[in-house]
């Protein structure tokens, strides 16, 4: 069967899987781990890793002196954040858990300084991004900080143009070469703020497709 | 207008994924006894599966397999159990009915650990039939499959299925570069393209061969033989259109790359081909070596028949004496690994072997 070769394929994709968004996003994935680390995590600090996949910022994030726990849908993907976390010394700093979005439910209630996500709620449907908001408001401490780095749908029409044309053509070769792709996401700066966070930054790239969210739970709550 | 384009994208496009809502959706009035179904949410499959359960009264759940059909989302490691359990809890559906059984697609199951999903959601699965459109008999039938709604039917319907969305884009592409560097013979090659996918797609359980390659070849000598022949006839010059006899086996080798993976249940040659250069690694495109057909351990094998169930080819024929599990038709097992996932003894397995001829 030929979806035979395609299933191949998909099973082997986690292995590829740095390497297809480092294509898909001309490297602004990794500099958006970099800042979105830089900015918001402090020695310390209790970190939840939303969508963890190979661990690239669980492990920004141990490095700088964070208690990680980062989980992930793919058993796949965790098999490969493993090794990476193993060839560091960041061990028992950093916990990985295999569940979906749902098994947020387990977190207690404000256990977390700051709670992250980059390149995963872009494969979130919608229903399942307001459930990971409304989890992330609950376990936060008050004053915590969510911060996001996703691709994002451009949100003007001429720009959504413009980014189609470049990234259309990027989308197939990456596709072929790695099997991943993401699914740009729409209105989350809303969805955040609805969520009960109050937007400290919202800033996209050149072409607006690259977003870097920060949102902060009131001190008050 | 946007439905019918968006059906058509769902429909050319199945090559990349394509994502739907997902969720719980009422399909009718359902209410708190009703069945509730499961599916991906590979668009073309979400809008199949509401078309097969219309005037039915029933739940559908659709969980995120990211854009990818059930088959290859299940098998490809995305369909997994977490996917069932966040799709149950994110949409509360313990609120909404008094039963705890779900149905979830037989396909499903080289991926889905169904204990995972009972200790975790409290649901019990059960795997419904192969097609969306067995859905109204197999709940007509208090939820009992026959041995056809368990099978994945490589028939006409199928290949009418594959014809276009499998072929087009490959004709597309062919008919582009032509376009610019040899806009004459652009009509010429849809002819022969499209005659030859069609004498493929209708023939190709007489075309001899054992391969589907061997197939399209044979298929490609014999229209060659009858172009020979007509020139001879037409013109008492056999070689007169000899170009063609070339673009004639190209056409075919293009049309049948895949033919025996696509419509049979038989390996893919391309992958074959790959394995027997000694690849054991191309690039991205190909990984894995072969599995090996499926084996049985008598020990621990208990006789629930859960493999016979699952299984989309009908390897399992029923139970022996000792009530054990009996492989009637190993010959037919693909290793999609249904059986080996979903056995709860871990009584299966696959048996590496040495890759000979027909393996």
């Amino acid at each position: 069967m030929s979806s035979y070769v395609y299933m191949k394929i998909l099973e082997s994709r986690p292995r590829r899987y740095d390497r297809g968004i480092a294509m898909l996003s001309f490297g602004q994935s990794e500099k958006a781990r970099k800042r979105l680390v830089e900015e918001n995590i402090k020695p310390g600090n209790r970190v939840l890793d939303i969508g963890c996949g190979t661990g690239t910022t669980a492990i920004l994030a141990a490095s700088k002196g964070a208690e990680v726990t980062g989980f992930d849908i793919s058993a796949q993907m965790l098999d490969v954040a493993r090794e990476k976390v193993e060839s560091t010394s960041l061990g028992d700093r950093i916990e990985l858990m295999e569940m979906g979005v749902s098994g947020m439910d387990r977190f207690a209630d404000i256990s977390f300084d700051v709670v992250i996500s980059t390149l995963t709620f872009s494969e979130l449907s919608l229903d399942e991004q307001a459930y990971v908001l409304g989890h992330a408001h609950r376990i936060l401490r008050p004053g915590g900080v969510l911060a996001i780095a996703d691709e994002a749908r451009p949100k003007t029409a001429g720009k959504r143009l413009l980014h189609g044309i470049v990234r259309f053509p990027l989308l197939v070769v990456t596709f072929a070469v790695t099997q991943t792709t993401t699914h740009a996401v729409k209105g989350l700066t809303e969805l955040v703020r609805s969520a009960g966070f109050h937007i400290e930054t919202e800033e996209r790239s050149m072409l607006g497709s690259f977003l870097y969210l920060v949102g902060r739970k009131d001190l008050r709550k | 207008m946007r439905a019918l384009i968006g059906w058509f994208v769902a429909y050319f496009a199945r090559w990349l994924p394509h994502r739907a809502p997902t969720g719980l959706f009422a399909v009718g009035r359902p209410g708190a006894g009703s069945p509730v179904l499961v599916t991906a949410n590979f668009t073309l499959t979400v809008k199949r599966v509401l078309r097969a359960l219309a005037g039915q009264d029933v739940w559908l759940l659709v969980a995120n397999s990211e854009g990818i059909n059930v088959w290859c989302a299940a098998c490809g490691g995305i369909l997994t159990e977490n996917r069932i359990i966040d799709a149950v809890k994110i949409s509360k559906l313990a609120e909404k009915v008094s039963h705890n059984e779900i149905i979830i697609p037989q396909l499903s199951a080289p991926g889905v650990d169904r204990e995972a999903v009972k200790q975790q959601t409290g649901f019990r699965c059960r795997f419904g039939p192969v097609y969306a459109r067995d859905i109204p008999a197999y709940l007509e039938a208090r939820k009992k499959k026959t041995d056809r709604m368990r099978r994945f039917d490589f028939g006409p319907r199928h290949r009418l299925d594959m014809f276009l969305p499998m072929n087009f884009p490959v004709y597309l592409l062919i008919a582009a570069v032509l376009a610019l560097v040899a806009p004459k013979q652009l009509a010429g090659f849809t002819v022969l393209f499209w005659a030859a996918v069609g004498i493929l797609y209708l023939l190709l359980d007489v075309i001899p061969g054992k391969t589907g390659w061997g197939q399209a070849m044979f298929a490609a000598l014999t229209v060659v033989l009858a172009w020979a022949g007509i020139n001879w006839y037409l013109w008492a010059n056999p070689f007169a259109h000899w170009g063609w006899w070339i673009a004639t086996f190209l056409v075919f080798f293009a049309a049948g790359f895949d033919i025996a993976g696509i419509l049979s249940p038989r390996t893919s040659d391309a992958e074959r081909m790959m394995q027997r250069l000694g690849f054991k690694r191309f690039g991205s495109l190909f990984v894995e070596t072969e599995r090996g057909t499926v084996e049985l351990d008598p020990v621990k094998c208990c006789g629930c028949l859960t493999c016979k169930d699952v299984c989309p080819v009908g390897v399992f024929s029923g139970i022996d004496a000792n009530k054990k599990a009996v492989i009637g038709h190993p010959e037919a097992c693909f290793s999609c690994g249904a059986c080996v996932k979903q056995c709860p003894e871990g009584a299966l397995a696959f048996a590496a072997h040495e890759l000979g001829p027909g393996s």
